[in-house]
Parts: C-alpha cells; structure tokens; sequence
C-alpha cells in the first residue's frame, strides 16, 4: 500500500496537493493573503517539529521570514533582517550583533544552520552579521524552550536559517549595491537542476568604511569590515526514495578599527574571522510511511585578534579562538496508525575550544543525545505533541528536557496554540575552564569544572485568527523562568600573599514575561500593512532589579506596496523602543540609568527595468540614531543597487 | 577529475564549480600572531634623564618602567647616578634610593631596604620654588599601617598619596600637585614631582618624574 500519509511529507519532493486527506478534512485555516510576500500556508516549515510540516499545518508556532519579504527588505545580513521585529531585539555585541529573544539573552537563544548547530560563539553571543543574506532562503522562528528537540541553548527559542536550494534548470543572479561609508556588496548565484543532481552556488563579497560617532576621540566606532562568502548546496537524487544533500561554506572576513583609551593609548585593531563548515545527509524514504535521515556535519571557526598599539609594542595583543564541532545525528519519522506521527532521533557530537585564558590548551566535550516526539492527532481538531531529549555530557552528565505543545482549531478562523517546554544552556568552555588574572586590579577569575547546566521553563500561549477577509491577528503570551544562571561569585577574598579570587557558579535566577503581537491588514491589493507590539517584563530574580537593556515596551510597522503595472515595490519598517535600563555599581550602591528610547526606520524603493533586470535604492537607520554609549548603529545609510537575473 | 564527473551539464556551471572550490583553496586568512608592526618601544623607556636649568637649578626628567610586563618586580632608582640601578640584592644594597613598581613607590629604608633614604611631602608645593630642603619632617619606610592601600607606609603613599585613582571606567591614575624631598643615601637632599603614570604612547606603569639636588638644610 502506498497511501502517503496527510502529514507525513517525503524528503523527495513528491506532490504535497496529491495526499489525500485520510482522517477527514482538517478545518481550513486562517488563510494568510496571497499575492503578497506573507508566508503562504503551503510554505513548509521545519523548525517547530525537525520534520517538514506545512505552515498551517504545524502544531507548533512558527514565525516565518520568507525569500521574497527578505528580498523586499533589502536586508544585506541577518542581523538586519531582524532589526525592528515583534519580540526580537538587535543589539551590538562586542563583534557585530546579536539577538535576544523574549527578553532573554543571545546565550539562550539557539541558532540553526538548516538545523544544524554552528560554532563560534565569542562571550555567548552568535555574531548575526556574519550570515549574509544572498544565501538565505528563509528565516524561522519558534519562541519558547524547545531543548526538548534541539538540546542545549534552546531557551528562549530557535532561529533556523534555511538556506537556498537550486529551483530552475539553469538560472544566474547577480546584485550589486553600493552606498554610505564606500559600501560595496556584490554577489553573484549559479543554481542547476536536473533530474540526477541539483546544485546551487553563490559567491559574495561585501566591503564598507570604518564609522566614529565619537569625533573627539582617535577611536572609531564601527569597523571597516571586507568580508567574502562562497557556499554550496546540492543534492543528489540516487532513486525515488533515497537522496543524498550536500552543504559546504566558507566565510572570510576582516574588521578593522581603532581604539583609544583614556591613558592617551591609540590601538590598531584587526580581526579575522573564518569559517568553515561541510555535511553530508543520505535521506530514505522507507517502506509503512516513514522517512529515515542521517546527517553528518563539520564545523571550523577561527577568529584571530590582534590589537597593536601605536608608538609602543607594550600593550599589543594577540588571540585566537579555534572552535570546532563535529556532529552525527539520525532521525526516523514513521506514522503509526492514522493518528500518531512518530519522530525519534539520535545524535552524537564532538567540540572542541581552544582559545588563550583557559587554563588548559584547550577544553572539549563529548556530548550524546535521544529525543523522540509523538503528534498526535487527539481530535480532529486538536494535535498534542508531548516531547522528550535526554542528553548526556561528557563535562556535567545527564539532563532531560521535556516538551508539551497542543494546537486547537476552534474555529475555521481560529488556531490556538500552547506550549509548556524546558530549556537548558551547557556551561560553556570559558565558564568551565577560564583562567584570567588581572594582576593591576588585584583579582583573578577562575572556571568552574563542577558548573552544571542552567535551566529554563517557558510558557507560551497564542492566537491566529483571522478577523475579516483582509485582516488577521496573531499574538503570543509567554512566561519564561531562567534558574541556576551561571555567574561569577566571590571565592576568596585577597590577601597578602593571594589576590581576590572570582569563580562560576550557577546561582542566579531570572524571569521574563509579556505579549508578543502584531496585526496584517491587507485593505487591497499589493498594500500590506503590518503593526506589531511587544511588552518585555522582566525581572532579575536575584537582585530584584530590571534586566540591563530590554525595552518594556516596543511599536513595530511594516508597510508594503507593491504596484504591478509600474514593477515598482516599496518597503518601509520601522521600530519605536521603548527606554530601557542600564545598572552600574559604585561603592556597594547599584544605581540605574533609563538610556533613551530611540526609533529605527529602514525603507526600500524598487523597480523593475525589465524581465531581467531590477534597480533599487534602500536606506537604513534613516532617522540617524547616533547614541555612542547605548546605541551605537552605524548612521543613516543609503545604498543603491542592481539586481540581474536570467 | 572529480569536478568532470559530477552531473553538470552547461559549461558555466561546471566553471563556477570549479571556481568554488579554487577559491574556497585559497581562501585562508593570514596569520595575525606577532604582526605587530612597531619598533620596539621608542626613547620613552630611556631613563637618561632630559635636563634644563631652572633658577639655576639642573632640573632632569626621568621615566622608569614600573612593572609595565607586570612581573611583580620594582624597578630602582639612584638619585647620584641618576639612572636606574640594578642591585644584585635590592635588600641589602645601598645602591638605589627609591624604587617603582605600578603606583607604589618605596624609598631604601625601614621595612624596605638596608638604605637611610627619608621622603617629606609638601602637599601643593611649587616644584620651581622649593630650593632649599626643611631639616625635620622626614619619614622612613614602615609596615602597612591602618590606611586603606596593602602597600608599605612611607611619604610617597601613607595618608595622601602621590596619586589620585579614578576607578572605572577610565581607571586613570593622574598624580597630585606634591612635591616631594627625599634625603637619599649620600646624604643630598632631591626635589621630586611625578608628572604623568604614562609614556608618550599611553601605556601605564610608565611613571615619568622630574627631580632636582636642592641645598641641604642648616
């Protein structure tokens, strides 16, 4: 019998329009606008289950940022796309940028590569900038602990970059844009399909000046950065139900900057930054309804920092961090009976860190994992999806993370979404192994070999429903408790023959709750227009005090316009955060600045020449936010460019 | 050829594979380790002290390195020579009259060493018109007393000490407007004013004084 299966979807592109609906027909969904760039509710989605699901029907809520809202924007990387977005912060971290998620820290946010984990992590924070956007297909998100499937770090949420994929037989593109600061993008794609072998190649290249926002200083404030990008997707189709994916990239960059001290010291800074990562994954489509993937994975980062002062060779500084992960994961999904869909996998992973100040040449960890995953049809309208992942450290031992997820079609224009997950964080190599002496200052930090994981629970319960035939609601109320947060404690107090001794301990707990809500309101056609709002509360649980750099409260506004007859699109987002609280600590009293709130506000304008050809210009930052302490963005930036595509 | 066989069927693609994985080949970053350009650092580490006359008076500026690797070592210095010292035993010499290491400096007496070097403070002092040295006052090198530092007890840093501390974030350490006289071990009095904690180049642990023999007193 070859009945597929309604939600099973086989890894080789078999027709999703010819499953037939076996246990009655499901309730039609709150339909998203066609004709626009919303996700479409036949877009498949991955993220919320590790299996493909489509959009409307996946139990678990999924944010998507498609291909052509991402081409709209105007976006150059990552980091940008995610700037001005409901419940997701964009901060400057101390290489690039990187996020928070329902109010919790870029550490606890786990980032995906086509689901698989990346390295290269500098003080917990995964530098957003470093993914360009020419090879990004699509953006997922889902909020709310989901270790139960992906282990470690899966605290706040999950964000999935999926790559592209090749599409047409034989296709190019080539953009180029230059702008602001001397600002040079150019990237060019070869994407081949063919009934054996799919491949798909994009090469990327992007430079850009160094800005100051403090003019009174030799120091700048942003890099000069010249970065080149080269990836590779394929995929090899070796019969009906047995395909072999392929993955390989490379990612090269140099930042440049100059910093100054108060001491009158002027520093030359140069950083490079590579990566490097390759897998291979055989897929099966077995026989009873199942498909069977096995994933093989290597990742290299290498970050190189030298700092070289001027006139002097006292102060110079030179390190390096080597970060390399090398994973082996299985995973077999087979529904049982008509009800249950069954997912259940394996993996195994090596890492290993070597970088200056730990106290051994390097750390590594040997870590395994078991996770399965049952969707269960309770009702025809109602999915339960209890989840279960045990993993096992080889630095701190066994942790297991439960999962319960329940999507409830009230009506035909209502899903309810809940979930109730458990997150975790592995201590990380620096907070296990750290050996720093500040020997002027009298102190030294150590690592903590005993460190076990910190610990999360999440609650999040959401709504979609659509209001009328051009409106549609989507909100989100989520409560997360963070417990045992490692931090530095006071060990031993110095002295005369010790200094002071500060060492990693999971002792702090912390709590963050609000709403998540936006609104799309499509009045006619090609008009888009989105509002959101996020309210962030949070509370540090072992000081009683706000947590350092969260709005309570943030507007959002997309609008979207896109006149066929004319080829002419136009994109405007902006963003309104709220004021957001900075503590410092003098003599025992710790004392509370509200920095301002500040506005953010990007635009694009673009049109088509002919079938081929597309000319746009695009501005960010446009309202010019220049706050060098707590908002450094690099100033009002306008770029223009072409798009070729044949 | 491994790129030959694989399915691609257009000329085109097979050269941007190709080109991909040439590229991805040479791709690599330089190493930065030890690409610190600069010379070795400049003059400001000699301590051959920069003379002119003031009121008659030689004044000279000296810059000595006080620990600046931040090996916990002091680093000694002889008024009569005028140039840093290199005492086999620092303990027992009488070579050195004072010494540097980060903000503390000790003179060669009491706890510090085998020396009669002495130091009075006269706080807010004019350096120019200070010529002739008091006859009391002086103290000698003592074990850390109640005040708030761990370092020795002397004239440079008991009570009010030759520096002011910012604290974070800058962390500045910028000297106060004292002048010091130091009897040393010949038995000649010196003036002595810190002018800065840093070199030329801004890097700390470079305590950079200006001094002068004055007249002993009656």
């Amino acid at each position: 019998m070859t009945v597929a299966h309604p939600r099973l979807k086989p890894p080789s592109a078999a027709p999703l329009a010819a499953l037939a609906l076996i246990f009655g027909a499901l309730p039609a969904q709150a339909q998203a606008p066609h004709g626009s760039d919303a996700p479409q509710l036949d877009d498949v989605v991955v993220t919320g289950t590790r299996t493909e699901r489509r959009l409307a029907d996946t139990p678990v809520a999924t944010e998507v940022i498609t291909r052509s809202e991402i081409e709209a924007s105007g976006a150059v990387n990552v980091a940008d796309l995610l700037t001005s977005r409901t419940g997701i912060e964009v901060f400057s971290a101390l290489q690039g940028e990187g996020i928070r998620l329902q109010g919790l820290d870029s550490k606890h946010v786990l980032i995906l590569v086509d689901g698989r984990r990346i390295t290269g992590r500098l003080s917990g924070t995964v530098d957003l900038t470093r993914y360009p956007i020419e090879s990004i297909e699509r953006v997922e998100i889902v909020r709310g602990g989901s270790s139960a499937l992906y282990g470690s770090e899966a605290m706040a949420g999950v964000i999935n970059l999926i790559t592209r994929q090749a599409k047409e037989s034989l296709s190019f593109e080539t953009q180029g844009l230059y702008g602001s600061l001397n600002t040079g993008v150019f990237s060019g794609t070869m994407s081949q399909t063919s009934e054996a072998f799919d491949t798909r190649i994009t090469a990327g290249w992007r430079r850009q000046d160094a800005y100051d926002l403090t003019p009174g200083t030799p120091g700048t404030t942003g890099n000069a950065l010249n970065e080149v990008t080269l990836s590779n997707n394929s995929s090899f189709k070796l019969s009906r139900d047995r395909q072999v994916k392929t993955h390989l990239d490379y990612y090269n960059r140099g930042q440049y900057g100059i910093d100054s001290s108060t001491t009158g010291a002027v520093f030359d800074r140069t950083n490079h930054t590579e990566s490097f990562s390759g897998s291979i994954e055989p897929q099966f489509t077995l026989p009873g309804l199942a498909n069977l993937k096995v994933s093989a994975y290597y990742n290299h980062y290498r970050d190189q920092y030298l700092k070289d002062q001027r006139n002097s060779n006292a102060l110079d500084q030179y390190e390096q961090t080597v970060d390399q992960l090398a994973q082996l994961q299985v995973q077999d999904e087979r529904a049982i009976g008509l009800d249950h869909l069954l997912t259940s996998g394996a993996e195994i992973a090596y890492e290993r860190l070597s970088t200056d100040r730990l106290n051994a040449a390097y750390g590594d960890r040997k870590r395994a994992a078991l996770y399965a995953q049952d969707e269960w049809q309770a009702l025809p309208s109602l999915v339960v999806l209890p989840g279960l992942r045990a993993d096992l450290d080889s630095r701190y031992g066994t942790n297991v993370a439960p999962k319960v997820a329940l999507r409830y079609d009230a009506t035909q224009a209502v899903t309810l979404r809940a979930s109730l997950g458990t997150g975790f964080r592995a201590p990380d190599f620096k907070e296990l192994l750290l050996q720093f002496q500040n020997v002027s200052a009298g102190y030294e930090i150590v690592g903590n070999p005993n460190l076990g994981p910190e610990t999360s629970t999440s609650l999040n319960v959401g709504l979609d429903s659509r209001l009328a035939s051009w409106a549609w609601i989507s909100a989100n109320l989520y409560q997360n408790e963070v417990a045992n947060l490692i931090q530095t404690e006071l060990a031993r107090a110095g002295t005369a023959d010790t200094i002071t001794q500060y060492r990693y301990v999971n002792v702090a707990s912390a709590m963050t709750r609000g709403i998540e809500a936006s609104l799309r309101i499509q009045p006619f056609t090609g008009f888009v227009l989105e509002p959101g709002y996020t309210l962030n509360d949070t509370l540090d649980r072992s000081t009683g005090l706000l947590l350092e750099g969260r709005s309570l409260h943030k507007g959002t506004l997309t609008a979207r316009y896109q006149h066929e007859p004319w080829g002419l699109g136009i994109y405007v987002r902006g963003a309104l955060n709220g004021e957001r609280p900075f503590h410092s600590k003098a003599n025992a009293v710790t004392s509370t600045t509200m920095a301002p709130a500040f506005t953010t506000l990007e635009a694009r304008l673009a049109k088509s020449l002919s079938r081929q050809l597309s000319a746009h210009v695009q501005g960010s930052n446009l309202l010019n936010v220049t706050d060098p302490v707590y908002t450094p963005m690099q100033p009002l930036t306008l770029l223009a460019g072409l798009t070729a595509r044949f | 050829m491994i790129i030959m066989r694989l399915p691609l069927h257009h000329p085109a693609a097979r050269f941007a594979f190709a080109g991909l994985f040439a590229a991805s080949l040479a791709g690599c970053a330089p190493n930065l380790a030890g690409a610190g350009t600069d010379p070795t650092t400049q003059t400001n580490t000699d301590t051959q002290p920069l003379s002119e006359e003031q009121n008659g008076i030689t004044v000279h500026t000296s810059v000595v390195d006080a620990d600046v690797a931040k090996t916990n070592t002091f680093t000694y210095f002889s008024f009569g020579t005028g140039a840093v010292a290199s005492p086999a035993t620092p303990s027992t010499s009488v070579d050195w009259d004072i010494a540097f290491k980060s903000t503390t400096i000790i003179a060669n007496s009491g706890v510090s060493g085998a020396g009669t070097v002495s130091v009075k403070r006269h706080a807010g002092a004019d350096f120019d018109a200070l010529t002739k040295a008091d006859a009391s006052g002086y103290v000698i090198d003592a074990a850390d007393g109640a005040d708030s530092d761990t370092a020795v007890d002397n004239g440079f840093l008991l009570g009010d000490a030759w520096y002011h501390y910012a604290g974070a974030p800058t962390h500045l350490v910028t000297p106060k407007d004292h002048v010091y006289v130091v009897r040393a071990n010949s038995g000649k009095y010196y003036k002595m004013k810190v002018v800065s904690y840093y070199d030329a180049a801004g890097t700390a642990r470079y305590v950079t004084f200006k001094w002068a023999e004055i007249t002993s007193p009656d």
